[in-house]
């Protein structure tokens, strides 16, 4: 980029623009949350670049081994904005870690269930996949 | 005579045209380090350099507009766009620029470009993965349309749409990247961009296919050769500028065409190729031009038993062979 953020180029757009670090969960709060209410009062969009780290690779196809060193995922593994979050919570002592941990068994069970109820539910039938191309095709509704 | 793989023959070619002509570079998304997302481009990062193996920003428009750039300052850029799915954003510019500068300035600037896309479904990829965009192309004068086969003919083929001095899109089947395997000799070699191959001899029918659909249907006409129908088999390879030539030679001697191609029906490659027969061999048919293809619907569906209906696979070719064949 010919800029340092993604958010100077809002400028060019008449938009205001912010990059906020994407590690700090508040951070983040606190700059959509200005973009939001803008929004609400009819005045338009934001550009909000939220800067942070790739953890996982881009795809279950993409073996990121080959373009990037164990090292340095590793050290933005210690940036992962839920654990950063989870710190400063109970740091400041607004959740204790018995809190966190029911919220994440809570998260934890809610993707399994989903998963497990994916995975039981039928195929479609092949010949479903004929519609809806256009909108007079539409059958839920 | 070495066996290699679709992928590897198409690597081969470009090493061999970065060592030729220092002109040659490559400019695409993550084909430096990464050496592509399918691994086209893999150890060239390192062996020629970050100037001549250029990563390249998400933006296909930039990616095409930088390669025919380069090509009007008289360089061979090979310009990747990581799927076919992603050249839209590029259509600007090989629409408008590369295809019409030749035209637009009286032969004074010509666009010497290769711009490489990996094409078709049938791997799992969804509608954004998954699509087969010849037709879009192959109605624009100006530009080159390749499709290879074989590894033989994607190596051949690859080095000739380096060295030619006009635009060339270069579509690759995905699918047969790894699974289309073949002889490839050791040394120098080039497939000329024009003629059709026939692929297979036959009495009975012709079958016109490319790409993915080409290896399908040596499968096909293998099958229903037990059968006692003899089908002669026609690789296009180059779909623009076409070889009718080849085209009305094999219809005036089987009498009867069966057009194949995953790309959807409606106003796709097949009705060329069909009107081509239509207007030059209509008094050698016994049978009407037939056309198998993929269904009207926007793009291949994620669901597999969906993806499964949408493609064409050997069974399906070898039933459309037998009907046309009882015609």
């Amino acid at each position: 980029m010919a800029v340092p953020s993604s958010a100077d180029k809002a400028c060019g757009l008449g938009l205001p623009g912010e990059m906020v670090d994407g590690t700090d969960v508040f951070a983040v709060f606190g700059a959509v949350s200005k973009a939001v209410e803008r929004a609400r009062k009819g005045n338009g969009p934001s550009l909000i670049e939220t800067r942070m780290y790739r953890i996982t690779p881009h795809s279950s196809d993409d073996d990121d081994r080959t373009y990037r060193s164990r090292e340095e995922v590793e050290e933005n593994k210690k940036r992962d904005p839920l654990l950063l979050a989870r710190t400063l919570l109970e740091k400041e002592g607004l959740l204790t870690a018995a809190q966190i941990d029911e919220m994440e068994a809570k998260a934890k069970t809610m993707v399994d269930e989903a998963v497990k109820a994916a995975e039981a539910a039928p195929y479609p039938a092949p010949e479903d996949a004929a519609y809806p191309v256009y909108a007079e095709e539409v059958r839920h509704g | 005579m070495a066996e290699i793989t679709m992928i590897e023959a198409i690597r081969q070619a470009m090493d061999e045209e970065l060592a030729r002509d220092e002109n040659v570079f490559i400019v695409g998304e993550d084909v430096g380090q990464r050496g592509g997302v399918f691994r086209a481009t893999v150890g060239l990062f390192d062996k020629y350099g970050g100037e001549r193996v250029i990563d390249s920003p998400l933006a296909e428009a930039s990616i095409v507009g930088v390669g025919i750039g380069a090509a009007l300052y008289g360089m061979r850029p090979i310009c990747e766009i990581q799927f076919a799915d992603f050249i839209h954003p590029a259509f600007n510019q090989i629409i408008n620029e590369a295809a019409k500068m030749c035209y637009r300035s009286n032969g004074d600037w010509t666009v010497p470009m290769v711009i490489r896309a990996p094409y078709g479904g049938g791997i799992g990829g969804g509608l954004y993965h998954s699509q087969s965009l010849e037709a879009l192309f192959t109605h624009t004068p100006g530009l080159k349309v390749v499709v290879p086969s074989s590894p033989y003919d994607a190596k051949g083929l690859l080095k000739s749409a380096v060295r030619d001095p006009n635009p060339v899109l270069y579509f690759e089947p995905k699918k047969g990247y790894r699974l289309i395997k073949g002889e490839v000799p050791e040394g120098e070699y080039t497939v000329p961009i024009g003629p059709a191959n026939v692929t297979r001899a036959g009495s009975d029918l012709t079958v016109f296919s490319y790409g993915m659909m080409h290896y399908y249907t040596l499968q096909a006409a293998e099958a229903v050769a037990k059968e006692g129908i003899d089908v002669e088999v026609v690789d296009l390879r180059t779909l623009y500028p076409v070889d009718r030539e080849t085209i009305l030679k094999s219809v005036s001697k089987t009498g009867k065409a069966l057009i194949v191609h995953e790309d959807n029906l409606t106003g796709g490659y097949g009705g060329e190729i069909a009107a081509i027969i239509a207007e030059g061999a209509f008094s050698d048919l016994d049978a009407p031009v037939r056309r198998l293809a993929g269904p009207d619907v926007p793009a291949v569906p994620f669901s597999h038993p969906m993806q499964d209906w949408f493609m064409l696979n050997p069974a399906k070719i070898a039933e459309a062979i037998r009907q046309l064949a009882r015609y």
